[in-house]
């Protein structure tokens, strides 16, 4: 079989279900349960930190995420803090979730506020625990003083007793950073927003409850809309992942058919 | 002097971390908390080396008239071009934004999503029952692709179950082990970097 | 995010010139690759400059006169001594920093969670019912996984310890045993990577057939 056969039916696997969607439950698992159970545990007016560790290359996977995760946060009446060790994710933030927070008609610098990336990784991280706002520069993404905001007033550093919660949307290896330098030293519960090829190196860490719960990809952007009640994008495209992995499968399964029936050669690819 | 100096520099930046995370007195003296602000400055001085880089790299091969002339007069334009942009207007700027949003991000997303067109072609290639532990591989895979999809769920409960139980017990027990070794050799690259065994880094 | 009816038209033209790329490797694919890296390299300098630079330069030098700080500024200047004949080991200066400093970080900082893996692999097997009606009570299921969960990190662990030659029963069916645990990991690690990249593309299809074409709901 030509390549070129197999995208077509792989093009064809996903615009067709995203033009006449089945419909089918997302059911949600406990790995997305658990995040979903912390946020609407948390008091009114609790902090929660949202690191927008990715690049524009997982927006189609994370974003889905953050906008869920963002709106619950707000909805409940937190407090969101956006940072990003990415130079690209605190943009990204700045303009998908800005925007969400002001149709819920939250107010930037009390209900929320975006510091922007700051080069440096773990050493960033480290320095946000001992004094956040030189760690910053004194500003925000917009280069505006951090004294100009109250929510700013009572956030002088990353400890335990002024961020309830920290969720680190990440499409690489930030994870780590925030579990050895933040959450382990402090003690602020850890979870993750990750990429599905990143979701397998995860699990052990989610199973020694060193991170309190992982969202897996455009799957759990899905299961988390389910549970806030309010699908979005990751819902609309369950479908089209459906078809997608089931073509996959039945490519396996396909050529393995054809290897043993064409007494085991390899097939050769072709254009 | 050439080696020396920096050999001892790498030393020393190990003693003041360790130092101020194990002992009480390093602790006290607050020593990483004014260093870790010096090597954020020395990281953020060393932003243009991708710059200067991938200007030294272009410029090279437009001199040496390479066939890819063009597209290297481009790199160098766009990226000159966009930098000036975000000096002139800072990243809230109206233009540096709509440049971001309307090719960046569609660029890199595209970038990314191209790899499933070849994960589907090899799945029907490369995937190959040829032994015991290749047919594991396999159940495994097709159990975890067909148990996180809403198809799976409405197939079967045995579907999310059986992938429910790879990603918590057998997957998680395989990478928890492949993760316990990388971490050690971390640790002990981290100490040969210390002992002066590892030089890697001072041949730059 | 909102994007303006000239942002999606360009979006898509991108988006159809990296696809190209699949028919084959032409000059729109090309041109798009060389656009997306200077555009990226760009972008990461702006955000550097204007989140860090800008308010070093204009509040802790000029506001605050802390003139001590351009010392380590400086050192990292030096960096690009590399570019200069015979003063090119300078740079070996903020390299030898960087690279002693995040030594410093792993031994510091990573122990402790590091341990706490392997702490949590040696667990009690025997398990009983957490909740609902049979809270209490000894569980078949809970008790085989932990016994099954600590045999496949310890021998997965095994399997990479090469100072023991693999003789005798135990010794080879430990390692066997890792084999088969990497492999289902691996199995199960190529599931999520289709599920990942079939995310990616479904968000591409979404855009150019919903945002940019209108055909979708």
């Amino acid at each position: 079989m030509k390549n070129r056969w197999i995208y077509v039916l792989l093009v064809l696997a996903i615009i067709l279900p995203l033009a006449r969607p089945l419909g089918l439950p997302v059911n949600p698992t406990r790995e997305t349960e658990d995040l979903f159970r912390m946020v609407e545990g948390l008091p009114a007016g609790s902090v929660v930190y949202l690191a927008m560790d990715f690049d524009a290359g997982a927006i189609p996977e994370i974003l889905p995420q953050a906008e869920a995760v963002f709106t619950h946060a707000l909805l409940k009446d937190l407090k969101v803090i956006l940072h990003g060790l990415s130079d690209q994710g605190v943009l990204i933030a700045r303009d998908s979730l800005h925007p969400i927070a002001w149709s819920l008609g939250k107010a930037y610098g009390t209900d929320f506020i975006n510091l922007g990336f700051k080069p440096g990784g773990g050493i960033v991280l480290r320095g946000m625990t001992a004094d956040l706002w030189k760690t910053m520069g004194g500003v925000d993404i917009d280069g505006t003083q951090l004294a100009k905001f109250p929510l700013m007033q009572r956030l002088k550093r990353l400890d335990r007793s002024t961020v309830a919660l920290i969720v680190d949307f990440n499409s690489g290896g930030s994870a780590m950073a925030y579990r050895n330098y933040v959450s382990e030293p402090t003690g602020i519960p850890l979870a993750l927003g990750s990429c599905a090829v990143n979701f397998n190196v995860q699990m052990p860490f989610y199973r020694s409850g060193q991170y309190k719960a992982i969202l897996n990809g455009l799957r759990g952007a899905a299961e988390y809309e389910r549970l806030l009640g309010r699908p979005g994008k990751a819902t609309s495209a369950m479908d089209a992942q459906s078809t997608s992995h089931a073509l996959i499968i039945g490519l396996i399964v396909l050529g393995n058919v054809a290897y043993l029936l064409g007494g085991r050669r390899t097939d050769k690819p072709k254009r | 002097m050439a080696r020396e100096i920096p050999a001892t520099i790498t030393v020393l930046a190990v003693l003041v971390v360790v130092f101020s995370r194990y002992f009480a007195v390093g602790a006290a003296l607050d020593l990483t908390r004014v260093t870790d602000r010096w090597l954020m400055l020395t990281y953020a001085a060393s932003v243009f080396v991708g710059v200067i880089n991938l200007t030294r790299l272009h410029l090279d091969r437009l001199r040496r008239g390479k066939d890819t002339r063009s597209y290297d007069l481009v790199l160098l334009f766009v990226m000159y071009g966009y930098m000036a942009l975000g000096f002139a207007q800072t990243n809230a700027g109206v233009t540096f934004r709509w440049v971001y949003n309307a090719v960046l991000v569609p660029l890199d997303s595209t970038m990314y999503s191209l790899l499933a067109f070849y994960i589907a072609s090899a799945s029907f290639r490369a995937f190959r029952v040829r032994s015991f532990e290749a047919a594991l591989m396999m159940v495994a895979a097709a159990l975890v692709m067909i148990g996180s999809v809403p198809l799976g769920d409405a197939l079967s409960p045995a579907f999310p179950a059986a992938r429910a139980w790879l990603m918590r017990v057998a997957q998680t027990a395989g990478f928890r082990g492949i993760q316990i070794g990388a971490g050690l050799g971390g640790l002990a690259t981290a100490f040969r970097i210390f002992l002066g065994i590892e030089r890697a880094h001072l041949r730059a | 995010m909102a994007m303006t009816r000239a942002q999606v038209w360009v979006a898509a033209v991108a988006t159809l010139a990296i696809f190209s790329y699949v028919w084959r490797e032409n000059p729109a694919f090309r041109l798009a690759e060389y656009v997306f890296v200077a555009l990226a390299t760009a972008n990461g300098v702006v955000m550097v400059f204007d989140s860090y630079l800008k308010p070093f330069f204009l509040v802790d030098i000029k506001q605050d006169g802390q003139f001590l700080l351009l010392v380590p500024f400086a050192v990292g200047l030096l960096i690009y001594a590399r570019n200069l004949r015979g003063l090119g080991w300078l740079s070996r200066l903020p390299m030898s920093l960087w690279v002693g400093y995040g030594a410093g970080y792993v031994l510091a900082w990573s122990p402790q969670p590091l341990f706490i893996q392997l702490r949590d692999t040696f667990v009690h097997f025997y398990q009983v019912y957490p909740d609902g009606p049979l809270a209490g009570r000894f569980w078949l299921g809970g008790t085989v996984n932990n016994i099954l969960f600590f045999a496949g990190v310890t021998t997965t662990l095994m399997y990479f310890f090469f100072t023991v030659e693999r003789r005798g029963p135990v010794m080879r069916w430990s390692a066997a045993f890792g084999r088969w645990t990497i492999m289902l990991a691996l199995g199960a690690a190529f599931g999520t990577a289709v599920q990942g990249r079939m995310s990616l593309l479904i968000g591409r299809i979404q855009f150019l057939l919903g945002t940019w074409l209108g055909w979708l709901k």
